[in-house]
């Protein structure tokens, strides 16, 4: 069993909306992509999520 | 899509939390170190093919990571510095380029072109510089590949060499942050060497560095314009030129956009976030964190892709231009910060 195919096929394995989301960001430039996944990490340690050094 | 990333990302964690786990016994910060080990796996081995993808992605998990790192820039600090920063920032980027564009034309006599889009490279923000002033003065792929590489081995040898002349000249951490984020080419390695000398000058770093890289549009404007007046008699090609030269200059505000680098607004909410008491003390520090995390994964990739048998193309009189102006530019601008901060 290789890597790769542990790895989903397509994100509809994933579940609705996770699916419609990537997608959408997966379509953006790298600016904007790395500006949604920052405010994203913001989102997510100000709702309680922790980040280990 | 998912799954041809992830193999990558996952080697560049690799690389990354090898290259902390070295760091602890040997006297190298982790970030130099991690840039240092990618370069000897992908120069020894290469980027396998099934990790390329994922490690192209490093140029997002460094702006993501400066996005990320806003959370910790103190607003108060960078109001105090702004209108400082502001005219230094104008200063050194302007006579960056006008040195190297002097330089590469009548001492180098390397051709116009590559001279151009050297001086944008060397004064705002290394390879994202030479390829959007490229787009506007539709240059031959050769001259923006030549000048790209050329900013390359500065990027490359520059990452290791800031630290050890800041330390040796025991440099402040402002004013070693502020240095380099006037003075080094790109983004990422600008990062790198700011956060390799400490946590406060690599914020310092990438503040001036994005104040930086946001006068990329007008630079790009500029050149665009400039060239378009000029009309053909520089060209490579002429007839395809001029008429895309002509096109690059008459789009003004929207090619301001689209050459602004967006992510800086993402750093810019992160911040006034941050200031405005919506993440208490735990909670940057969790992003500090995040953003480490983030440029570790970035200076792997980073690492990987140097490719030095394309550095070796560099031909000596592009390094000697950008060498002498970034000697006499780095010196002058290192005295002036020392004497403002």
């Amino acid at each position: 069993m290789t890597l790769d195919s542990l790895l989903p096929n397509r994100f509809e394995s994933l579940g609705w909306p996770l699916d419609t989301v990537l997608r959408w960001w997966i379509g953006l430039d790298d600016d904007w992509q790395a500006v949604y996944l920052g405010l994203l990490s913001v989102v997510a340690v100000r709702l309680g999520v922790h980040v280990p050094w | 899509m998912l799954r041809r990333i992830v193999p990558g990302v996952a080697l560049l964690l690799t690389v990354g939390v090898t290259a902390r786990a070295l760091s602890a016994a040997i006297p190298v910060d982790h970030l130099i170190l991690t840039i240092f080990l990618g370069l000897v796996l992908g120069t020894v081995y290469g980027v396998p093919v099934w990790a390329q993808d994922g490690v192209a992605t490093h140029k997002v998990w460094l702006e993501a990571g400066i996005v990320v790192m806003g959370a910790s820039v103190a607003l108060d600090r960078v109001v105090a510095a702004g209108p400082v920063l502001v005219v230094l920032v104008i200063g050194t980027v302007t006579t960056t380029a006008l040195v190297v564009e002097l330089l590469a034309r009548y001492v180098f006599a390397v051709h116009e072109k590559t001279g151009s889009l050297l001086a944008a490279g060397s004064s705002i923000c290394g390879v994202s510089a030479v390829v959007a002033i490229a787009e506007g003065i539709d240059v031959d792929e050769s001259r923006i590949a030549y000048a790209a590489a050329t900013v390359l081995l500065f990027d490359a040898a520059m990452v290791f060499v800031y630290p050890l002349i800041g330390h040796a000249l025991g440099l402040s951490s402002t004013v070693f942050g502020v240095w380099t984020g006037l003075t080094m080419f790109s983004t990422g390695p600008v990062t790198a060497a700011g956060f390799a000398f400490s946590e406060t000058a690599g914020e310092w770093s990438v503040l001036v560095k994005l104040t930086r890289n946001a006068t990329i549009g007008v630079a790009a404007i500029a050149y665009a314009v400039y060239y378009a007046r000029r009309g053909s008699t520089v060209g490579d090609s002429e007839t395809r030129e001029s008429a895309a030269v002509g096109d690059g200059a008459s789009r003004g505000l929207g090619y301001l956009w689209e050459t602004f680098p967006k992510f800086i607004f993402g750093f810019l909410v992160t911040m006034l976030a941050a200031n405005s008491g919506l993440l208490d003390a735990g909670q940057v520090a969790s992003l500090a964190n995040a953003s480490d995390w983030a440029f570790l994964l970035a200076f792997a990739g980073l690492g990987l892709e140097v490719d030095v048998g394309e550095l070796r193309t560099v031909g000596y009189r592009p390094v000697l231009a950008v060498l002498v102006a970034l000697v006499t530019v780095a010196s002058t601008t290192l005295l002036i910060v020392q004497t403002v901060f």
